[in-house]
């Protein structure tokens, strides 16, 4: 090996990378696009938050006209909300709602007929809370549930009186403390928020870490299919340095590229978690800081990075495969696309399906693939353990890598892949001709 | 021993012959011209020279070797037609590459690289990236990659191709030069009849993947009674029933 050769090939490959907006720009959006999602969600949910507080104004259209009404109005006043009362007539829920509107509130309470009667006879009165929706979207009547709690809290207190039991005591019985224990973990959550937000992260970091290896694919792809456009492959061949020394310092040029895009992304991961956090913890129920609490088990973690290391390379070999047999870019990409659902299909099924869904042998298959072995095990070593096969797994997976790498320097040769490159066209042009 | 023999090679691409029976030879220190039109076979004898492609028939020796042997591409230098540079590096960057893919990090390489850049003549253009190039440009870069590693065989394929009068005349001076100089054997090939003339020393004439004729090129046109190597070429292709 011609480890001067190796080194001079990789830095030429890193450089020609780096410096390539095709390259370097969807890295950077990557970096970008998650935390500017994350702080238009945040700055939306707070908008809808400071909404939520900030409506304190509710109009009132008294139907029964009795005490009981009245008290309610004043209990609502009691509690900090300014009341509005409605002139009623014969109109309907509509009239009143379009009339509270013209108004500037944002919620109606019509308190039906029969309300103090069912309170004295200790049955459910009937009230409505109507939201006042200025436009329809995820936090149009979010400002409801203050007023619905005060309503409930003067109904509860007026069904209660005499009997003793005081309001705090019916809505909540029992000193319940809600907990989960994760079996393959053994770990104890006092915190629901914390199970959510591990049930987040069992979701989400399967599919980042196949984003991660279609990126380092399509990088691969798109770098070997410039070499044939640009015709620079036919002087590296006739250099003095062997296919396979080709071969490794393209693998360890794109390798240090995609590190690099990785960290973008993990980055904008993070970013985006961040501020999802620093949201209301009613609202969010802290996925992020949840996330960022997660404890994976050292050799979890550690076979965690090799596999997705081997994963990566098995992607930027096959990444080579398809910009080798690619007479240009752009056909590159053209067949990258479709390649790349072999991997994003399988991500999905294995963040959203339950582990029984893929019985043993499912479960095996997608462990010995390098391409779907980090995404099963992420999502293994966070919500549950590493299967005890997982080194013999990995030793699969590592050969198959080698299998690829091995398959790519034959493919390194003028003659075999024009000969691959014509055959590819003939059968693309047949295809053409016979869908027509 | 000869720096490059090819007898009898024949190639096949599926059912199409590209060549049928070529045969030549370059003797070492001269500069040999395979002249024909596009589509005659140049570029696939170069590819199979420099050990690109495999012959489906017949033999090629090059300083006695097998093509495509790693210590035959010590020995030389191809410089394909048309061919691309790495948008997004410097042309300093490329022929420090190329120093060191040969040479290590002595002063070898060193060497190498201050020829480069003396045989490129780019200034300080060479320190930006090669997208910025020109064509004429880009050539000047590919043809000091080939020569400043001082091959003893450069192998040139159509080194003037696309280019326009002056940058054509720059390179042809590059090649006279420099392979006199560094006594580099010169193998190329153009459909260019004048740039043949001009750079030649021997030449062999190839039409439809078989060679018409070969010689001195002053020789040649003795024999047919041509002035120059395009009117030997039309003569010879209308007797060849073409």
């Amino acid at each position: 090996m011609n480890f001067e050769a190796l080194k001079a090939l990789a830095a030429k490959e890193f450089k020609d990378l780096i410096r390539d907006p095709r390259i370097v720009v969807p890295f950077v959006l990557s970096a970008v696009v998650m935390p500017v999602a994350g702080l238009l969600i945040a700055s939306t949910m707070q908008v809808a938050v400071r909404q939520a507080i900030e409506t304190r104004t509710v109009a009132l259209a008294d139907l029964d006209r009795s005490n009981a009404s009245q008290q309610l109005a004043r209990w609502l006043e009691s509690k900090g909300f300014g009341v509005t009362l409605l002139e009623v007539g014969e109109t309907g829920e509509a009239e009143l709602a379009r009339e509270a509107a013209d108004r500037g509130v944002q919620l109606l309470l019509v308190v039906e007929p029969g309300f103090e009667q069912a309170l004295r006879s200790g049955v459910k009165p009937k009230l409505k809370l109507v939201a006042l929706v200025k436009e329809v979207g995820m936090f149009g009547a979010l400002g409801s549930a203050a007023v619905a709690e005060a309503v409930r809290e003067f109904v509860a207190s007026k069904l209660l009186e005499g009997s003793g039991l005081s309001y705090e005591l019916v809505r909540d019985p029992a000193e319940l403390r809600e907990l989960a224990y994760v079996i393959p973990k053994g770990v104890l959550f006092s915190n629901p928020a914390l199970l959510a937000g591990l049930s987040m992260a069992v979701l989400l970091i399967p599919i980042i870490l196949a984003s991660v290896a279609l990126v380092v694919m399509q990088m691969s792809a798109t770098a070997m299919a410039v070499e044939n456009e640009e015709r620079t492959l036919e002087t590296l061949l006739t250099l003095p340095v062997s296919r396979f020394e080709i071969l490794l310092s393209k693998l360890l040029g794109m390798f240090a590229v995609s590190l690099i895009g990785t960290a973008f992304e993990m980055v904008g991961m993070l970013l985006y978690f961040y501020l999802l956090a620093s949201l209301p913890a009613a609202l969010t129920q802290q996925p992020g800081q949840a996330m960022l609490q997660i404890a994976v088990a050292p050799f979890d973690a550690a076979f965690l990075a090799v596999s997705l290391l081997l994963s990566l390379l098995f992607m930027a070999a096959l990444g080579l495969i398809v910009g080798a047999l690619s007479r240009d870019v752009r056909i590159a990409n053209t067949v990258a696309g479709p390649l790349s659902m072999l991997v994003y299909l399988p991500a999905m099924f294995i963040a959203f399906a339950p582990s029984e869904a893929l019985g043993p042998s499912g479960s095996a298959l997608l462990y010995a693939l390098p391409v779907t072995q980090p995404v099963i095990a992420a999502k293994d070593a966070i919500g549950s353990s590493l299967p005890p096969a997982a080194p013999a797994y990995l030793a699969v997976s590592l050969a198959a890598t080698i299998a690829v790498v091995y398959a790519v320097s034959k493919l390194f040769s003028l003659e075999l892949l024009s000969e691959l490159q014509h055959k590819l066209s003939s059968v693309a042009r047949r295809g053409r001709g016979g869908g027509r | 021993m000869p720096a490059v023999e090819v007898k009898e090679l024949v190639k096949d691409f599926g059912i199409f012959r590209a060549l049928q029976g070529v045969s030549f030879k370059v003797e070492e220190g001269e500069v040999f011209g395979l002249v024909g039109p596009n589509g005659a076979g140049k570029t696939t004898t170069f590819r199979i020279v420099v050990g690109l492609l495999r012959p489906t028939a017949g033999e090629v020796k090059v300083f006695g070797m097998e093509p495509g042997d790693v210590r035959v591409r010590r020995l030389i230098s191809y410089l394909p037609e048309d061919a691309g540079t790495y948008r997004n590096i410097t042309g300093h960057e490329f022929l420090s590459m190329v120093a060191r893919l040969y040479f290590g990090r002595g002063r070898d390489a060193e060497e190498a690289l201050e020829l480069g850049l003396k045989i490129a003549g780019l200034g300080e253009k060479v320190h930006e990236k090669m997208k910025t190039y020109s064509k004429g440009m880009k050539r000047r870069i590919q043809v000091a990659r080939a020569l400043m590693v001082k091959p003893r065989l450069a192998v040139l394929d159509e080194p003037t191709s696309g280019l326009d009068v002056l940058q054509a005349r720059e390179v042809r001076e590059l090649v006279k030069k420099y392979a006199g100089e560094l006594g580099t054997t010169v193998l190329l090939s153009s459909h260019n009849m004048a740039e043949v003339e001009e750079l030649c020393t021997r030449v062999a004439l190839i039409h439809r993947g078989a060679v018409l004729e070969q010689g001195e090129v002053g020789e040649l046109l003795a024999k047919h009674g041509t002035r120059n190597l395009e009117e030997l070429f039309v003569k010879l292709v209308g007797g060849a029933g073409s």
